[in-house]
């Protein structure tokens, strides 16, 4: 019995540390390629520690000069964080009071919400045509905001969706009794509701800045410069075959990972039980 | 919550350098206002690399204190598409950089000025006219020839030597025997490395091959017939090889850049790339080769065909026709390809200007590579210049793999690509 | 009456519906419009309406079918995978061991990471020459030869497969361990004094009470599977000879490639159907487990 206690145990175990190797080993590499020499990383058969520590790849994706790798990295990373930010912005803004009367006054109405998970459904290239024609006739293309906007497109359905759904288990009474003592629209909306929505609100929003943070294709399609060109695409074009130097290209993908990861790893819980919490119905 | 609001306050520190060099940027802009600003698109490429374009650029800038230029610069594989998406936005590019296979489409599409008209009379006469070949369509100039490229054959003098041969192949079946005996006497395991993902590259190889066979995409009356005219032979060539065990397996997922790092690690005996490499495989700091040890030579014909092929891959540049400042695009592109922009720069990629040639500084430390280039050039021919090149292209670059994988017979598998091709054309 | 007050309402609702419509139901008209025509990219022939040509065009392009065959093989092997594998993992985080937190903590690290650097990074570590797997498995005596995992055809879909599985599993591991911290301890006690043993515990137990948690997982996979693009793009571009071009692949090319929109635009409507039949055999499905 005791035995197999123990055999368990260290089953247990390893199998924790398979776990962990598999989880942790390819992200690990990444970031021992971004600071590794060229020399290190075309050795053959590897050397899987650097000789010594080399930052300059880091130096020169952060370095902002005319005209370099710095430069387009550092706008692809100042554009990232406007296109994200405004898409959260007008997406909550829109739907949470959508989702309140979703929740508050279910009726025929709701068919709307169940179209909006149904386009969620849909592939990005069943608008992209269009769109691509309509932004490059008013001449919207290469543009933060426009993007911000098609990105509601992939996070409006997903936000009023999980609003309304965390609303939900607001009870219902709690507006009753404001009702009575003459509360408007207005308070029973920000003063009532939101106060308690906070946190679902704050993890639907990191949700959503996560999904416009990965937005590739939209990206690739309707940005071209500076102006507009978000980190993915800069990655993906430095990964793209004719840039031989591995380490800038892993650099590349450390820095764009930072965020998303940290956030992950701080809020981790709050993400998780946002993702399920209406799950379970849908 | 707190985890949130600390979060927040972490995001905006770190995000507000950005912002702000971003926009003190703008501010400079926009106080000198009388400044032209011209976008440029280029590629990011060894050979004129972003750093040297990024430099001719900085010159350029200070000669004319009143244009601003921004550069971009994306991979070859976004190179086209960029240019005709970017076209429909508000911010077109104003020079772009454009393969030669693309004039005829981007002129079909009417994308770049015609500057018959502004071209310097001592550009006209002094650039080579293999040059000014692929940037005039139906009679006008739309471009300017910026390099001209070819693919040679590389090989490493050492493994040669080493395996007994004290020459370069005369011919591509020399190059296969030599090869093999390399693979069989065990001093390196796959010989031979070459671009061949479905890509592009895959299409220079191949071309280049099939001009060695003498081979021709189109028949006498302009169609594809590529299963006809020569290409059964260059394709089972390649596929000779790959069965022989004497390519680098991983050839069929390369791309030029990947090819010259298995070369320049001492990987290959054997490899086809343009010139660019030559400087980069006997530079100390981008190589682990002996320089002296680097070969070049014009790729080798098929025995009892001809002697040796080359097949063009020029680069042009072309004004956009959108552009609301077409005279000092035109001054820039001028500009990069003038004769003493070019000969500074020429460290990796030849000058188009004849006389740089029998320039002895030019020659100087390289004279094997000016030497093929210039027999290359002189019997240089170009893939087809078609306005559907880009479809043509991918619909052979897949039936060319397929039939590298076996998948299907080359018979097959040329038949069934000239035949979709021709549906499209 | 109490319709009324629901009415006085709708207006809150108006602009999530203008943004709707403007940014998803326009566009998706325009889509089937466009399939009829043989509209370009740049505009540069009059737009001509060419009926069902495109569509029956479509229906023989073997080439279009063979790629919706690749997505749906694709979006079947990750999402089998990653169901298995999240279950597992989930169960397996759920044992108490020493390191416990920091082990669920890191499960999100491949979640986080931004499908692009997800590709990117596969990317180099399938290196041919310089990767770090072939590296790896060679020295270990694992493979005497290095591979070229993205330009073997046998093995660059499953390479891609690997790569995605690996981001994935960790969403569903980490739903599933949500949902098992919720099980009420004493229902597993009662079932232990009942003398059920581990697998039954688990059969009558643990997989009720998760089980619509794994759907919820389920659906959001299979989702994003049947879309996929980003990954497949970065890391072959539909190569090599077009082994792993999935259907958006396609359709993209179509469009933007070739420059042709209306028939892309037909074959985005396509691959629409495609989805929304997927979406329909599953939803059937579940219909019948619920019953």
């Amino acid at each position: 019995m005791n035995n197999k206690r123990i055999m368990q145990k260290i089953l247990l175990y390893i199998a924790v540390i398979v776990l962990l190797i598999y989880i942790i080993s390819p992200f690990l590499w990444l970031i021992i390629m971004s600071i590794s020499s060229s020399t290190d990383l075309s050795t053959k058969p590897l050397n899987w520690l650097p000789k010594k520590i080399d930052l300059s790849s880091y130096k020169e994706l952060l370095h902002m000069g005319k005209n370099t790798h710095g430069e387009s990295f550092l706008f692809g990373l100042r554009n990232s964080f406007i296109t994200a930010i405004t898409t959260v912005f007008i997406s909550l803004l829109v739907t949470f009071p959508a989702a309140w009367v979703f929740s508050r006054y279910p009726n025929k109405r709701n068919i709307i919400l169940k179209i909006a998970i149904v386009t969620f459904m849909l592939p990005p290239v069943a608008y992209a045509l269009p769109i691509y024609k309509t932004l490059s006739t008013i001449g919207w293309l290469d543009n933060s905001f426009a993007l911000a906007f098609v990105y509601c497109t992939l996070v409006m359905p997903f936000c009023a969706w999980l609003t309304k759904e965390n609303m939900d288990a607001i009870p219902f009474e709690l507006e009753e009794s404001a009702i009575i003592d003459g509360a408007g629209l207005f308070t029973r909306l920000f003063k009532i509701v939101l106060p308690l929505m906070m946190p679902a609100i704050g993890t639907v929003a990191l949700l959503a800045l996560l999904m416009s943070w990965d937005e590739y294709f939209y990206a690739m399609l309707f940005t071209n410069s500076n102006n507009a060109i978000t980190l993915p695409v800069v990655i993906a074009n430095l990964a793209s075959g004719r840039q031989a130097n591995y380490g800038l290209i892993a650099t590349g993908g450390v820095i764009a990972a930072a965020p998303p990861v940290i956030i992950g790893l701080l809020l981790q819980k709050s993400l998780i039980s946002g993702l399920t919490a209406g799950g379970v119905k849908g | 919550m707190k985890k949130l609001f600390i979060l927040l306050l972490l995001t905006i520190t770190l995000v507000m350098p950005v912002f702000a060099s971003g926009s003190n940027e703008k501010l400079a802009d926009s106080n000198s206002d009388k400044k032209i600003t011209l976008h440029f698109l280029g590629m990011a490429q060894a050979a004129y690399s972003e750093q040297n374009v990024n430099d001719m650029t900085a010159d350029f800038m200070k000669e004319n204190p009143n244009i601003l230029v921004e550069t971009e610069f994306v991979p070859y594989e976004e190179l086209r598409n960029k240019t005709l998406l970017s076209y429909g936005s508000k911010t077109p590019y104003d020079v772009v950089l454009v393969d030669d296979i693309w004039f005829s489409e981007y002129n079909k599409k009417q994308l770049l000025n015609n500057i018959s008209e502004k071209v310097p009379q001592n550009y006209k006469d002094g650039i080579l006219e293999g040059g000014w070949n692929f940037v005039t369509k139906k009679g006008n100039i739309i471009g300017l020839p910026w390099f001209l490229d070819s693919m040679y054959l590389y090989y490493n003098k050492a493994l040669l030597k080493k395996a007994g041969f004290n020459n370069p192949p005369t011919s591509l079946e020399e190059l296969a025997t030599m090869a093999k005996t390399m693979k069989e006497k065990g001093i390196i395991d796959s010989p031979i490395v070459l671009s061949l993902a479905q890509a592009e590259a895959l299409m220079c190889v191949y071309s280049n091959i099939l001009e060695a066979y003498g081979g021709n995409y189109l028949n006498a009356q302009g169609k594809y017939s590529l299963d006809t005219t020569g290409g059964l032979e260059a394709l089972n060539y390649l596929l000779s090889l790959k069965e022989a065990g004497t390519l680098n397996k991983s050839s069929l997922e390369y791309l030029e850049e990947d090819v010259r790092r298995v070369f320049s690690n001492g990987d290959a005996a054997f490899a086809i790339n343009w010139s660019y490499m030559y400087g980069l495989a006997k530079d100390p700091a981008e190589s682990q080769i002996n320089s002296d040890d680097v070969g070049i030579m014009v790729i080798p014909g098929a025995e009892g065909i001809k002697k040796s092929a080359a097949m063009s891959g020029s680069m042009g540049l072309g004004v956009i026709s959108k552009t609301t400042n077409p005279d000092a695009a035109l001054k820039y592109a001028l500009y990069l390809c003038s004769k003493k922009v070019q000969d500074q720069y020429s460290n990796l990629q030849l000058p188009v200007w004849k006389d740089s040639y029998d320039d002895p500084k030019i020659q100087a430390g390289r004279k094997d590579l000016v030497l093929a280039a210039k027999e290359a050039f002189s019997i240089m021919n170009a893939r087809p210049s078609d306005p559907n090149y880009q479809e043509t292209s991918s619909i052979f670059q897949t039936y060319i793999q397929k039939a590298l994988y076996g998948e299907l017979s080359p018979e097959e598998a040329l038949k069934d690509a000239v035949q979709k091709v021709n549906n499209i054309n | 009456m109490e319709e009324d007050i629901s009415n006085k309402y709708s207006i809150l609702i108006a602009p999530m519906v203008f943004i709707m419509l403007t940014v998803i139901g326009w566009p998706l008209i325009r889509t089937i419009l466009m399939s009829f025509t043989n509209e370009g990219l740049m505009n540069l022939d009059p737009v001509k309406i060419v009926g069902i040509e495109n569509y029956t065009n479509a229906f023989q392009n073997k080439d279009f079918l063979s790629s919706l065959k690749i997505s749906g093989i694709f979006a079947f092997a990750v999402v089998t995978s990653e169901m298995i594998l999240g279950t597992t993992v989930g169960l397996l985080v759920n044992q108490p061991f020493k390191g416990q937190k920091i082990v669920r903590a890191l499960l999100i690290v491949p979640w986080a990471l931004p499908t692009v650097v997800n590709a990117m990074m596969w990317k180099l570590i399938y290196n041919p020459e310089y990767g770090a797997l072939n590296s790896m498995l060679y020295q270990m005596n694992i493979i005497p030869n290095y591979v070229s995992w993205l330009s073997t055809p046998s093995k660059t879909l499953g390479a891609i497969i690997f790569a995605d599985v690996w981001k994935n599993f960790s969403l569903v591991s980490m739903i599933v361990l949500a949902s098992l911290q919720s099980i009420p301890g004493h229902q597993i006690e009662a079932a232990k004094i009942d003398g059920a043993n581990a697998i039954q515990r688990f059969r009558y137990v643990t997989l009720p009470h998760i089980l619509p948690s794994l759907q919820v997982a389920l659906v959001l996979r299979i989702i994003e599977a049947v879309k996929v693009f980003d990954i497949i793009y970065i890391m072959t571009k539909g190569g090599p000879a077009n082994k792993t071009r999935s259907g958006t692949i396609f359709i993209y090319q179509e469009a933007f490639t070739n420059s042709r929109l209306g028939s892309g635009a037909t074959y985005a409507v396509l691959l629409v159907f495609f989805i929304l039949i997927i979406i329909m055999i599953y939803m059937k499905l579940l219909k019948k487990k619920d019953n």
